[in-house]
């Protein structure tokens, strides 16, 4: 870790949805880095803004949302100041993604090795043959049995776990620089999940590739990531290395959100849990966003708190960060 | 406790008025929907105003004044006995709108009971009403109405049961298939959890959920049974001690190169009336669609 | 002392839509196997959960004991009586012993109806209470769910509450009645994190001030930990292991509950795990595998598996294990 180039920079991301209830801050300000080799993951509740922070990266931000400020930055490249042709180009082949939910991300009238191949065929002008015997080689790695019928198979066919894997093959196939996987587990099973788990911790250690993983189970994170970035109502709370967030969190919604979580590990007398819900996007509370849950919250935290350095890597959007918690 | 009920009451009260008026918000962002229901009102107060009002009896002949064109004292013109097409339009309009709740009342009772039971019990019940209502969709609807008026006689009465009789399957159908939807719904099942009888899903949980798409529907049948009664009426099959403006239309046929009048009105009328109902059940579409109401 | 909850042998079978080549072959009516036979016993004031993965059949059998489907084979009794041998009259007295919570809060409350008519149908249709009397009530049952002040509550609908507040008014609706036995199917899986731990720990508070006996349903292992007493582990229909949570978290036997336990991201970066990795997905429960009806995925299956199914056999006390291994 640590040595490596950036790959992304994301710098002061907003992304807003206008709506006829007013505005949704959907991602307000966020800002972090994915080195060469390296996977960040993005951690959050329901609603915090991770897919569209996900979908602005790939500037794919559905329809009354708009990106209104910051930087993406593809190996110092801003990806924003792109054109659409110039993005296209970037799409699929330099940073690929796979979305939270496969059903709507594979065309259902066609078979999934020609979805994975139209990729290939654009990319890197292959002939078709090729183009498949590649679809096939692909399948193969993200360990689908028989990846031949599965290629000729259409995505209702398949099990949520096989969609998921076709997803992933489809994402590697152009060997792009960065892959983003939006809840690539969340919608399976635990027993098929631990199989994905697996097959995307060899996947790292052989391609090497950097990716974003956005999840709300910290348990996946955790297997996967070597940084994290908490997100709270469209802001990035905590931002640091994964074992130092587990340990030693110190934004008052990383620990609480740590104290919710029971573990098969061992037998936890109490979960403590955040009472309160999630604010609304539209008018969240002033300041710090997290105050109305916040058990530490005074004055001060009326006004919004800057991010700050705390030791080297780890990041704190907090006035009175805590101290030796978890 | 006198004033908490009071407080209870107000509380109800004023969250009525709330769903009202978020009711009239999306309802009024349709703004045909709004005309529809200004003519709607127009209509109702002509049918009951000319009853208050008029003096005139309809049925008086007036022959110094036969088939005279719109002018200032008749402004739609005189029909063939030389009686005023104005008034006659306007005593139509009590006719058109009897037919049309009445029989759409008729029509959505027995609908609403069918669709409810079949949809909620599934099994025979559902088999044996579904092949009812199937046998009566298949019929030519207006032939039937036609034998069965031509039989029976054209009295009021058996119009407007006749009709009512022959268009409840719509309803029934479409509430049968909102009612198969709801019934596998969570909340369905934590209804019966907690012991309501089916009586009380029925009426409780699942009506109130699946009624929207039945008022709107009937809106539009409203319109449907008014063209149906004019259908009657122009065939010479309508009530005949009553103004219809299908009957009217029927006399007109007669002199349409002489007396253009007489047909174009009540025609309008007819054509303004169906008009109407559709832009309300359009409007009614919007306003009760909660995802379109969200917006 | 007699358990509170008695499954005995209880099947449930839904029969397979027949589509129309096999109405044309006149094919024999297929069907799926939610539960095949499978017992279970509840003591008074413990937690029981039933773990598996999604088609395990653990819902079924919530609904079959809540008497929402009629089973195909078995007994239920509750208390010691036969709950499906009783009349309709005694069957509507039950609902007040049993009650249920469901798995979604946006599903499981009318969005037509107000806070109080919702938590307070219960209480109208067995107490017959009206008014200002179920209000009152209702008001109480709201703060006691945590919705405190109730009263700031009780007018509103559904949809102007969040899914963990949702889940509270529900919770008001099941212990309305002060029932004996909840069951809970997958209470808290689609709520938000740090909102599932609130939920949990209302539950547990609930249990313990009204001494409630619960059915837990979920997929969630570390809710399952944490929350209960006894586990059942089913597979396809069947229970694979059953016993005392600790003993089965602590010293888990069968394969399945194996791969389960280690299936499970926790959020120790430091424990190196070796996962029981199982391949291949659930089979169709339609036609399940003969004998043992984890074979096809079981990495330690032996010849005798694909043949004989292992009866359930006590390992230690109150530890039922169903495997050819640890006969
Ligand atoms: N098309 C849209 N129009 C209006 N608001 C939207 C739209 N898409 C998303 N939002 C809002 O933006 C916020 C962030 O949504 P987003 O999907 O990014 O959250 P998320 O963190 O990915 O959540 P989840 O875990 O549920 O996928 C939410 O509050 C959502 O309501
Ligand atoms: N009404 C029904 N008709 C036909 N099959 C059904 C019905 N309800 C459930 N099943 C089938 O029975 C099996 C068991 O379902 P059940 O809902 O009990 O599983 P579960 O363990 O609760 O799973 P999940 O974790 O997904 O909720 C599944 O294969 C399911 O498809
Ligand atoms: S800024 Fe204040 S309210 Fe926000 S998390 Fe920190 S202590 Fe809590
Ligand atoms: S009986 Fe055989 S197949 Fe089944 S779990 Fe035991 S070892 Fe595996
Ligand atoms: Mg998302
Ligand atoms: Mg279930």
């Amino acid at each position: 870790m640590g040595g490596g180039e950036p790959v992304l920079e994301v710098r002061d991301l907003r992304t807003y949805f206008p709506t006829m209830r007013g505005t949704v801050k959907a991602v307000d300000g966020i800002s972090f880095t994915v080195l060469e080799g390296e996977t960040v993951g993005l951690v959050g509740e329901s609603g915090c803004g991770k897919s569209t922070a996900a979908l602005s990266i790939m500037r794919l931000v559905p329809a009354p949302g708009r990106i209104v400020g910051g930087e993406v930055l593809l190996r110092g490249r801003d990806l924003l100041k792109l054109s659409e042709a110039e993005m296209r180009g970037v799409r699929g082949a330099r940073i690929a993604m796979s979305f939270q939910d496969p059903m709507t991300f594979f065309n259902p009238v066609m078979r999934i090795g020609d979805q994975i191949a139209e990729g290939i065929i654009r990319h890197q002008r292959l002939s078709r043959r090729e183009a498949w015997e590649k679809v096939i080689s692909t399948l193969e790695v993200v360990g689908i049995p028989s990846p031949r019928d599965v290629a000729m198979s259409y995505p209702h066919q398949l099990s949520g776990g096989m969609r998921q894997r076709a997803m992933m093959a489809m994402a590697l196939s152009c060997h792009p620089e960065l892959m983003i996987a939006d809840e690539p587990t969340t919608a399976l099973d635990v027993i098929i999940q631990a199989q994905l788990l697996e097959l995307m911790k060899d996947l790292k250690r052989e391609l090497g590739m950097s990716s974003l993983i956005i999840s709300h189970d910290l348990g996946v994170i955790a297997e996967l990531c070597e940084r994290v970035a908490v997100m709270y109502a469209g802001k990035i709370v905590e931002y640091s290395d994964i074992r130092r967030i587990l340990r030693e969190p110190r934004h008052p919604y990383t620990v609480g959100l740590l104290e919710s979580i029971p573990r098969v590990g061992f037998k936890k007398e109490r979960l403590i849990g955040i009472e309160g819900s999630v604010p609304d996007l539209i008018e969240p509370p002033p300041g710090c966003r997290f105050s109305p849950r916040c058990k530490y919250a005074d004055e001060k935290c009326k006004e919004d708190p800057q991010l700050i350095e705390l030791e080297e890597g780890h990041y704190v959007l907090c006035h009175h960060p805590v101290m030796g918690g978890g | 406790m006198g004033s908490s009920i009071e407080r209870l009451s107000l509380g109800r009260l004023e969250r009525y008025s709330r769903g009202l008026r978020g009711f009239w918000r999306s309802y009024s962002r349709n703004r045909p929907a709004v005309m529809g229901l200004a003519i709607l009102f127009l209509l109702t107060a002509t049918a009951v105003l000319t009853d208050l009002l008029d003096p005139y009896n309809p049925f008086g002949i007036y022959p110094s004044e036969v088939l005279l064109p719109p002018s200032f004292s008749h402004p739609f013109g005189t029909d063939d006995l030389g009686r005023d097409i104005l008034k006659l339009v306007m005593f139509g309009s009590k006719t058109s709108l009897l037919v049309g709740f009445s029989a759409v009342f008729i029509a959505s009772s027995i609908g609403i009971i069918v669709g409810a039971l079949s949809g909620y019990y599934g099994g025979r019940v559902e088999d044996i009403l579904m092949r009812l209502t199937d046998m009566l969709l298949i019929i030519p609807n207006f032939f039937l109405i036609l034998l069965i008026v031509a039989l029976f006689g054209s009295s009021l009465r058996n119009v407007v049961l006749v009709i009512g009789f022959m268009t409840w399957p719509g309803t029934a159908r479409l509430l049968r298939s909102t009612f198969l939807s709801l019934r596998e719904q969570e909340f369905v099942q934590a209804a019966r959890v907690v012991g309501a009888s089916h009586l009380r899903i029925i009426f409780r949980h699942l009506l109130p959920n699946g009624i929207y798409p039945v008022i709107v529907n009937s809106s539009l049948q409203v319109g449907s049974a008014i063209l149906t009664e004019a259908g009657l009426s122009f065939l010479g099959l309508g009530d005949p001690s009553l103004v219809s403006w299908g009957r009217m239309l029927s006399i007109a046929q007669m002199y349409v190169r002489r007396a253009w009048w007489m047909a174009a009105f009540p025609g309008a009328a007819i054509f303004i009336t169906v008009m109407a109902f559709n832009l309300i059940g359009d409007g009614l579409n919007d306003a009760l669609n909660p995802r379109l109401r969200e917006r | 002392m007699q358990p509170i909850v008695k499954v005995k042998g209880l099947k449930k079978y839904y029969p397979v839509e027949k589509s129309w080549i096999d109405k044309l072959l006149s094919r024999e009516r297929r069907w799926v196997r939610a539960v095949d036979s499978i017992d279970l016993e509840i003591e008074r004031g413990e937690t029981f959960s039933l773990v598996g993965e999604s088609g395990s059949g653990k819902t079924t059998t919530g609904l079959v004991l809540m008497q929402l489907v009629e089973p195909t084979e078995g007994e239920i009794l509750f208390e010691g009586r036969d709950i499906f041998s009783l009349r309709e009259e005694e069957r509507r007295r039950l609902r007040r012993d049993m009650q249920m919570v469901f798995q979604n809060p946006y599903a499981s409350l009318n969005p037509r109806m107000t806070v109080e008519e919702i938590v307070g149908e219960p209480l109208t249709i067995h107490l017959g209470l009206k008014g200002e009397e179920r209000r009152g009530r209702v008001i109480e049952l709201l703060d006691i769910v945590g919705l405190n002040p109730g009263k700031y509550y009780v007018d509103r609908y559904p949809h102007e509450f969040s899914g963990g507040q949702r889940q509270r008014i529900a919770i008001a609706r099941a212990i309305a009645l002060r029932p004996k036995f909840i069951v809970a199917d997958e209470p808290v899986s689609s709520l938000d994190v740090s909102i599932q731990a609130t939920i949990l720990n209302l539950l547990q508070e609930l249990k313990r001030e009204f001494k409630l006996t619960y059915l837990l349903i979920a997929h969630n292992l570390a809710v399952v930990r944490y929350m209960s007493d006894k586990l059942a582990i089913m597979y396809l229909g069947k229970i694979m292991e059953k016993g005392v949570s600790e003993d089965v978290f602590q010293n888990p036997q069968h394969p399945y509950t194996k791969a389960l336990i280690s299936a499970f991201p926790d959020i120790n970066p430091d424990v190196k795990r070796d996962r029981v990795l199982l391949r291949g997905e659930i089979p169709s429960p339609i036609a399940p595998p003969p004998g043992c009806r984890f074979h096809t995925r079981c990495p330690f299956r032996l010849e005798i598996c694909e043949r004989d199914e292992p009866m359930l056999v006590e390992v230690e006390d109150g530890h039922l294990v169903a495997c050819h291994m640890v006969e």
